[in-house]
């Protein structure tokens, strides 16, 4: 076998963590034209590992001990001109974001000039079309004059890629390059690097915390946690039969025993109905507002919930689910539509009989992190709802109704008296679910409530949502653009795209036989675990 | 008799301000995690130690009161027109006397000479003798080996004042738990000894004072130290009270624009684009020009000068925080406005929350950071806009103690010859102390509170 | 482009508006025309025989705003509004109090103002984005660490001391160039050359803090690791990623001023002698010659705001992300 890079006991530290080695030991190695998947959840230190390699950690990052040993040199041990070298010939790296990753003020061109060896101008400009054209990007002639703001999220990508495989380099390193796509784009990239790894016979270290996509690339899999490998195992096998219980449990997370006894749609009335609802914004494009476009955030959209039943809207970023969010919650202005909650028009009441109203429906958001003011206590966090829309409870039964909630949800009796900076995602979004539990809603809308959680506590959080459905019989109206997640915790869901539902329907029917084009496309795009 | 000057009062508010804030960082953990920060700093810490002293000094000279004197004529105690302050009172052997005219500093003799008649009819030029000071070594003929003497005085005097305050606060468990308070000493041994050598220069310049002219005098022979040390009131009173004044302003506005927005918005960004657009120093000499204007033709009836001074003062720092808030204001608004987007004021709207509440709630207590960072900011500014706008003959009225006034008086005594240069050194001196304890310390406090400046890596 | 040009100076009519008034109240309403009058002849004994003649040598005998003496469009036109305000809009800045033609003053000591201030900010603007870069290469180094101690006690000192030291160390003791003054033509280069320098070096201690700032926050983001990770060096990163998107703010802030340079710096004019626009403020303000203070209140106000307009035009031009509809 040839050994391309190997990664021998790399021990590193951070200053502003007093110190602690946030890597321990960490040795693997790499093959040629072999593609390595790092997994691990958000912490674990796969980018600072990769970071290591290409040697680009920040100042407070320090190597206690180690060796890299690339093509039989010690990369820590090279002088930073020798190591320019590399990054300039054998070591490429493309980044989560390519939305920051390209410089705004550059022309494509320009930017992806300094990748090439200098030779006259022509011939470089050729050099670029041609691989801009090899990683997909048709109309090359046009792209390479334009700016990064000129272009989608994709397309920034598959420069970021051009830009990397430009010098032919021996080692890709791609830090997580598909999370912040969406999923039809995600398949695309993912095709891509595939192929190019094929044709230009190089290895790929793939970094990233979604284990179907790390199923679809990879030929080793190397699992990270707490900056300790836990596991080194071939794809196939890891797939087939985890080592690890670490491993094994992420890759049970995204399997859910819900059981699905909703079915069929029972005889009571909607918990929630909304109808031909619309919601247009004006786009103000200058101070005047004279030309302003009208953007259709969400057009024309029916659906309605039963009690106790899961509804889910799935569509990738951009297609209005979160503004049906909005608009039910009254967070944003209406343009025309009915939304019923317990058959009441909530759009057609005054403010105190919405006010008295509300405690039926509440929401949970996306950000734990910024969905709870760092300025307050988590039991005044909590107690904020309860005190404005019942303001008939006395002090003493607020206080053992705020203890009875926080251990519902799974955390001690104690966190009522800290600050939310004190906890970590997961525990913030219990937070945020006791936040509306105290009121006993009988609808929840839960806006992406896991989207920026790792995929195990992402697992908890949605047991802990299934639970509290099972005792108290609420109906969730569930958002997300992660539809093999919707598919198994869903009774019924819509497909949202460009603002109107294409389609909807029983989970299961939609899942496995979907009518609509963009359904089946969207579908196909999902990364699946390929055992 | 206490006497209460319009500009004590504010004063008095901004400690009574600043003190309970302190006890509110002191309640609320998040908050005095980010300002133990700013005391981890080295220069942080320093500069927060020098500026709490310079606002003693600023304090105890806001204690105004009228002296009892006995009147002969009407056989009766009367108050004197005069108002001193508690600082005059600790300084009062300093100041109490004055010479005729300039005299350099530590000098025993006038800058310039007179006639004198020696006898009869021989007069002679010669440098007169100073009256009160100069000419009264206490420890020694040699006026450096009586200054070394004075100094180490003053050196076991501050040991002495330091091994009191020791006892004082560790009294309860100096014996039993020597070892960890020598090692609590040593820990924070930077802080403790900036304490002592800034409380060693303050007595030492006591003890000098009292013999010497340190800085010399001016004109009329006041000692130039005294003003300096008067005239920290000023600069202080400036650089805090145009904040208090401005502040109700930016803070009201800027959250009413940014979180409600539409209509009221656009009036809002109307006034302080508008405001804006003047350039400063013309609106603020304008407005300045025509309360010149207004005094002198409605002439109040002050009771006397110090009050009038002080009205010119209070007016000052009122049309400074007028003209200066519109910055505060724009910033507080596009705060507002990335707030009124975040999750958890939406998540609060979901409750039906009043948008008072939600203002008063969430709003204002995670928009405070900036007005922090730019109070502590701003300060430092206007302490040297103050010497600008004297120089104009547009700051503080030409009786109060002020650097501003010190340099402008020091420009005529440049192109002397030979040259004073002592009053401009000694306003150079003070105000540099200030400003630059000041800049440090707002840049402590901007690395602390910013959130730019803490980053956490994966 | 011209299009948006036309917008914006439509949207600067109602600010003059708001300014026109504004001063208007100022200099008119909080004292009237005779309380002013009153203290240029000195405050006692003055008839009001001598008032009147004072204030209709001036024009400010007529009524505020409208005028019951007279007919027809006389009546808003013969009013101090309309006469002192409203003619403002015209660039008629009328007559100073002591009664020069303030618009011919300002023709002539706007050139000496800009003399100093042009190259005071193009030197400065250079030396300080040389020594921000200097720190910057040397970042989280003691050359980093003291020279922002540096910066930072250059700029606790006042202006005053700098002008005050400079003028007594250059000029009196080193006798290399006048105290102050000024001459047309070539001559001027020697009266120049203090106050410039001076400028300069006031204007370090912010400047280059405020810079390096700019560079810092520039060089922490993703697209720097991306230029990193292509293998280029240290310097070629800085110059051709860092700086090309630290001069977007760098040159925006530096064009937002260019129009009020002609307004010169009160300061250092006065004390050099030099007969530009802020000596010509400085003087009125200590003369309390209002109509000269309003005319400098209102010019400054339509200097600032062109250069607000050429800021968003010159983000067009550096920034490609900005496009003006």
């Amino acid at each position: 076998m040839n050994k391309l890079l190997s990664v021998k006991d790399l021990c590193l530290t951070i200053k502003s963590k007093e110190n602690q080695k946030v890597l321990k030991n960490i040795s693997f190695d790499i093959h040629k034209s072999e593609i390595v998947s790092l997994i691990g959840e958000s912490g674990s230190g796969k980018s600072l590992t990769a970071l290591s390699i290409i040697r680009l950690l920040e100042k407070s990052c320090k190597i206690k001990s180690g060796k890299i040993i690339f093509l039989n040199k010690n990369l820590l041990s090279l002088e930073e001109r020798d190591m320019r070298d590399i990054r300039k010939e054998d070591i490429s790296m493309i980044f989560q974001e390519p939305m920051r990753s390209l410089n705004p003020v550059m022309s494509i061109f320009e930017q992806l000039r300094e990748s090439y060896p200098k030779k006259n101008k022509i011939d470089i400009k050729k050099n670029i079309i041609s691989d801009l054209v090899s990683v997909g990007i048709n109309d090359a002639d046009r792209v390479i004059n334009l700016y990064p703001h000129q272009l989608s999220g994709g397309m920034k990508q598959r420069v970021m890629i051009a830009m990397a495989i430009a010098c032919k380099p021996k080692l890709l390193i791609a830090d997580e390059p598909t999370t912040s796509l969406d999923v039809t784009i995600q398949k695309q990239v993912l095709d891509l690097l595939v192929e190019l790894r094929e044709k230009l016979n190089m290895a790929i270290l793939f970094i990233t915390h979604d284990l179907a996509v790390a199923s679809q690339v990879s030929d080793k899999i190397i699992v990270l946690k707490d900056g300790k490998i836990i596991e080194e195992n071939n794809a196939k096998e890891f797939f087939k039969l985890p080592k690890n219980s670490y491993s094994k449990s992420l890759l049970e997370s995204s399997v859910y025993n819900r059981q699905f006894f909703n079915n069929q749609f029972n005889s009571e009335n909607d918990i929630l109905s909304v109808q031909n609802l619309k919601v247009f914004y004006q786009e103000k494009k200058s101070f005047f507002g004279n030309n302003s476009s009208l953007l259709k955030a969400v057009d024309d959209v029916s659906l309605s919930i039963k009690p106790g039943m899961t509804h889910a809207i799935a569509g990738e970023s951009g297609s209005g689910k979160t503004t049906i969010a909005k608009a039910i919650m009254g967070l944003t202005n209406i343009t025309s539509g009915k939304i019923k909650i317990c058959d009441k028009d909530i759009l057609n009441m005054n403010n105190s009989e919405i006010r008295s109203f509300r405690k039926n429906y509440q929401m949970i958001f996306q950000d734990p992190f910024s969905s709870l003011n760092p300025r307050m206590r988590i039991g005044a966090i909590i107690k904020e709802g309860l005190c404005f829309l019942k303001p008939e409870i006395d002090n003493r039964t607020i206080s053992s109704i705020l203890e009875d909630v926080i251990d519902k949800v799974g955390l001690s009796i104690d966190s009522l008296n800290k600050y939310p900076h004190q906890f970590s995602g997961g525990q913030r979004q219990r937070i945020a679910i006791a936040r509306v539990l105290v009121l006993n809603p009988k609808l929840l809308i839960c806006d992406e409530p896991t989207s920026s959680l790792d995929v195990t506590v992402q697992k908890q959080v949605l047991d802990l949502l299934l639970n509290i459905q099972e005792k108290t019989k609420i109906s969730y109206l569930f958002i997300s653009h992660d539809i093999k997640l919707i598919s198994n915790f869903s009774d019924t869901i819509s497909i949202m795209h460009k603002g109107r539902i294409v389609e909807h329907g029983i989970t299961s029917d939609i899942i496995n036989n979907s009518k609509n084009s963009y359904t089946k496309k969207l579908l196909k795009s999902v990364p699946q675990i390929i055992n | 008799m206490f006497v209460f000057l319009l500009t004590d009062l504010f004063f008095y508010i901004i400690i009574l301000t600043l003190l309970s804030y302190i006890l509110y960082v002191r309640k609320t953990p998040d908050l005095l995690e980010t300002w133990s920060y700013v005391f981890k700093n080295k220069t942080g810490a320093l500069s927060v130690l020098v500026l709490s002293f310079f606002m003693i000094i600023a304090l105890s000279d806001s204690i105004h009161f009228k002296n009892k004197v006995y009147d002969e004529n009407n056989k009766k105690y009367t108050y004197t027109s005069e108002i001193s302050s508690l600082l005059d009172i600790i300084l009062l052997p300093i100041h109490e006397n004055s010479e005729k005219s300039y005299s350099s500093p530590f000098s025993s003799k006038l800058y310039s000479k007179e006639t004198v008649k020696i006898d009869k009819d021989i007069d002679k030029r010669v440098y007169p003798k100073l009256k009160y000071k100069g000419n009264h070594n206490l420890y020694s003929e040699k006026n450096i080996q009586n200054i070394f003497i004075t100094i180490i005085i003053s050196f076991v005097k501050t040991l002495f004042i330091c091994f009191i305050m020791y006892l004082i606060i560790f009294y309860k468990t100096l014996f039993k738990n020597f070892k960890k308070i020598t090692t609590y000493f040593l820990r924070n041994k930077f802080i403790y000894l900036s304490f002592f050598i800034i409380l060693l220069i303050f007595i030492s310049l006591y003890d000098l004072s009292i013999q010497y002219y340190v800085l010399g005098t001016d004109k009329v022979g006041e000692d130039v130290l005294y003003k300096s040390i008067k005239s920290i009131r000023t600069g202080i009173l400036i650089g805090t009270l145009t904040t208090i004044v401005m502040l109700p302003f930016a803070i009201f506005l800027g959250i009413f624009a940014g979180y409600i927005g539409g209509f009221v918005d656009d009036i809002i960004q109307y006034i302080y684009t508008t405001l804006n657009s003047i350039p400063s120093v013309l609106l603020i000499a304008s407005a300045i020009l025509m309360l010149q204007v207004y005094m002198a033709n409605n002439p109040i009836d002050f009771e006397n000068v110090y009050e009038r001074a002080d009205l010119r003062l209070f007016f000052l720092c009122m049309i400074l925080g007028l003209t200066s808030w519109t910055g505060l204001c724009r910033l507080l608004r596009g705060e507002s406005m990335k707030l009124r987007e975040i999750e958890y004021v939406q998540a609060s709207q979901t409750f039906g929350l009043s948008k008072v509440s939600i203002i008063i709630r969430h709003i204002i207590p995670n928009i405070m950071h900036i007005v922090i960072i730019t109070v502590v900011l701003d300060f430092s500014a206007l302490v040297l806009a103050e010497a600008v706008l004297s120089y104009v003959n547009i700051g503080v009225d030409p009786t109060t103690y002020s650097w501003g006034n010190m340099i402008n008086a020091a420009r005529l005594e440049m192109s002397r010859e030979p040259i004073v240069w002592w009053s401009l050194f000694a306003a150079f001196l003070f105000m540099f102390i200030l400003v630059l304890f000041a800049n440090l310390f707002s840049d402590a406090v901007r690395d602390a509170f910013d959130p730019r400046a803490n980053k956490n890596y994966e | 482009m011209i299009k948006y040009i036309l917008k914006r100076l439509v949207y600067i009519i109602p600010i003059l508006i708001g300014v026109n008034l504004l001063t208007f109240a100022l200099f008119f309403v909080v004292n009237s025309p005779d309380e002013i009058a009153r203290l240029h002849l000195g405050n006692k004994r003055v008839t009001q025989e001598q008032i009147y003649a004072w204030n209709e040598e001036r024009g400010y005998n007529n009524p505020l705003f409208y005028n019951n003496s007279e007919k027809g469009l006389d009546a808003i036109q013969k009013t101090i509004f309309y006469e002192k305000s409203l003619k403002l809009f015209l660039f008629d800045f009328g007559v100073s109090d002591s009664g020069r033609d303030i618009k011919y003053d300002i023709q002539q000591r706007m050139w000496p103002s800009l003399a100093i201030a042009l190259p005071s900010l193009i030197v400065g603007v250079l030396i300080n984005i040389t020594f921000a870069l200097f720190f910057v290469f040397f970042r989280s180094t003691y050359v980093d660490y003291f020279g922002v101690i540096i910066c930072v006690a250059l700029m606790s000192i006042s202006s005053l001391f700098y002008i005050i030291g400079g003028q007594y160390l250059i000029s009196k003791l080193l006798h290399l160039v006048p105290i102050s003054g000024y001459a047309h033509g070539y001559d001027a280069v020697k009266f120049l050359i203090l106050p410039v320098i001076i400028s300069v070096i006031y204007g370090i201690g912010s400047g280059t803090r405020w810079y390096r700032s700019l560079f810092l926050e520039e060089i922490e983001k993703d697209y720097v690791k991306t230029a990193k990770s292509k293998g280029l060096s240290e310097s070629s990163v800085l110059f051709n990623h860092v700086f090309k998107n630290a001069l977007i703010p760098i040159l925006t802030g530096i064009v937002v001023i260019l129009p009020l340079l002609f307004l010169g710096s009160l300061i250092v004019e006065s004390f050099f002698g030099i007969p530009g626009l802020g000596s010509y403020t400085i003087d009125a303000i200590q003369s309390q010659d209002f109509a000269i203070v309003r005319a400098m209140v209102f010019l400054g106000t339509i200097l600032y705001i062109v250069g607000l307009i050429l800021t968003d035009i010159s983000y067009t031009l550096v920034d490609p992300r900005v496009r003006l509809k």
